[in-house]
């Protein structure tokens, strides 16, 4: 026993791919057994009632060249492996049969922006192999979007309003397809549609102008909102993320004396796309 | 009789336990209104001799031949704790395969006896026993078997009992009047069961009943299976959808 296994000695893997900058991952896993009642008896013993799904989710510094974006819409196979032994041995936490739930990007002012992945797997799931002997990581050079990079367009008329956050999630549906005899192994969900496209935006409000909820729904004029990230004043965007035809499914108002003591507004914005090429252009900043 | 619960009352057909999960047992007769000329009185007069019924669901353990063999006239004693029948005929049996689930089995038995009281009660349920899982367990047989989402397996059966005049439950034999096997599979990989023709000397199906691990505990196999019928269904939130059914007489 090498005591408690700190950060450094973990290492994620996704396709086979190091994913590097994260922050935190975490994961569970449920036989969903329920007992099995027999008359007579009562309880006779306990059995799987369910698909076996199980959860994985984390968080990495937001890259602009994220390699996970190439895996969202396909199965992937996870590898969350820590160092057990001082001389690199190893266990870890595998799936091999997740899809991606959801894909986010936040970034607040003063912070660092953030990407955040869960992925629900179905069968096996946990230390199914062998541990690897785990090597120190080493990563190219990346781009980690800060919030001063950050500029949004389509957002109320022009560029006003002060924008304090922001949060684009792409939440991805499945159609599920279990069947009989393949409880550990493989599944064929496919991707189903509409994808949804979520963007949260928080704003120190200045002239903003509450519309009312007859409005929104008569005349909801769509916004074809655009989030880009450009390194140190650049005048190529290093990442660009669109959420087209974009209509406000939900606002609030929030005013308290604290540390700014100012009204803050909270709009939730949502658009659906049909297809997995309008998700993945929306997700590169390409108009559709 | 003490009170009946769940956890004390076992369910038995012909001397051997079952894992159930739920029964009943009933017996009914009906009655007709009668007039009669110069009578105000209206009188109640049975129409139909006393008929019991059986039923129970139980969880499969083996691949219940000794509950599947009894087709034709093969007479079926049984109880739900200790009320009981004798000279019960099964009329449908029926097994329900899913993905994620533990494998049940459904029995029906029309019996031409009293209930007995009396009947012996049983032994509990053993532990131990390996239970058949959807999870793992194996249809086949048919060339588009693949990407199964349920699977459905039934014995029906028809009977004229004769009786016995001057008794009310004296039935002296029965004949079969009608029987079949049906099967009906379901899943996204059967959709290429449409192009069936409908010919040729039926196929094969069989099931595989395996432990949640993959243990095999039995097999249900038919043989000279038609296809009825065989069907495409598509909706918004799901990808298309086979459904074929194959019947045999017999």
């Amino acid at each position: 026993m090498n005591g408690r296994i700190l950060y450094n000695a973990e290492r994620l893997f996704i396709n086979g791919v190091e994913m590097s900058g994260v922050q935190g991952a975490s994961s569970s896993l449920d036989t969903q057994k329920a007992p099995l009642l027999v008359a007579g008896t009562g309880f006779y013993c306990q059995q799987p009632s369910g698909p076996l799904s199980n959860q994985f989710s984390f968080d990495r510094v937001f890259l602009a060249n994220d390699p996970y974006t190439g895996f969202l819409f396909g199965e992937v196979t996870g590898y969350f492996g820590y160092e057990t032994g001082s001389n690199g041995e190893s266990q870890q936490v595998e799936f091999h049969h997740g899809r991606t739930q959801t894909y986010s990007i936040k970034c607040s002012v003063g912070q660092v922006a953030t990407t955040s992945v869960s992925i629900e797997n179905y069968g096996d799931f946990g230390a199914t192999g062998t541990g690897i002997i785990l090597s120190e990581a080493t990563y190219p050079e990346v781009y980690i979007g800060k919030s001063s990079d950050l500029r949004i367009s389509g957002f109320s008329e022009g560029e006003s309003n002060r924008v304090s956050s922001v949060e684009w999630t792409m939440t991805i549906p499945y159609t599920s397809n279990q069947t009989i005899g393949t409880m550990f192994g493989p599944d064929s969900r496919r991707v189903s549609t509409p994808i949804t496209i979520d963007t949260s935006i928080s704003i120190d409000a200045d002239d903003f102008r509450q519309e009312s909820l007859q409005s929104l729904i008569c005349d909801p004029s769509p916004k074809n909102l655009k989030f880009s990230f450009f390194d140190c004043g650049e005048v190529s965007a290093e990442r660009t993320f669109n959420s087209p035809r974009s209509e406000l499914k939900s606002s609030s108002f929030r005013s308290e004396i604290g540390s700014n003591g100012n009204l803050i507004f909270d709009l939730s914005f949502r658009t659906f796309v049909n297809t997995t090429g309008e998700a993945m252009a929306c997700l590169n900043g390409v108009g559709i | 009789m003490s009170d009946i619960t769940f956890q004390n009352a076992p369910i038995w057909i012909n001397g051997v336990t079952k894992l159930a999960s739920q029964a009943s047992i009933s017996e009914k007769t009906t009655f007709e209104r009668r007039e009669e000329l110069g009578l105000q009185s209206v009188k109640t007069v049975p129409t139909s001799r006393p008929l019991g019924s059986f039923s129970a669901t139980y969880y499969l353990s083996d691949d219940d031949s000794d509950i599947r063999g009894l087709t034709g006239i093969n007479f079926i004693s049984g109880a739900v704790g200790g009320y009981g029948f004798y000279s019960g005929l099964m009329t449908t049996y029926s097994i329900n395969v899913e993905p994620n689930a533990v494998i049940q089995a459904s029995l029906a038995i029309d019996f031409y006896s009293k209930i007995n009281r009396e009947m012996a009660t049983g032994a509990s349920p053993t532990g131990g026993l390996d239970i058949a899982h959807g999870g793992a367990s194996i249809p086949s047989g048919l060339s588009f078997n693949t990407g199964m989402h349920s699977f459905s397996y039934e014995i029906s059966q028809a009977f004229t009992p004769f009786f016995q005049i001057g008794s009310v439950t004296g039935l002296i034999s029965a004949e079969r009047t009608d029987g079949s096997i049906t099967c009906s599979l379901n899943g996204s990989g059967l959709a290429d069961a449409l192009d069936s023709n409908f010919c040729g000397s039926g196929s094969g199906v069989n099931l595989s009943l395996r432990t949640v691990c993959g243990d095999e505990i039995g097999t249900i196999s038919e043989t000279g299976m038609q296809i009825a019928d065989c069907r495409l269904s598509l909706s918004a939130e799901n990808e298309a959808v086979g459904t074929i059914n194959l019947i045999k007489y017999f």
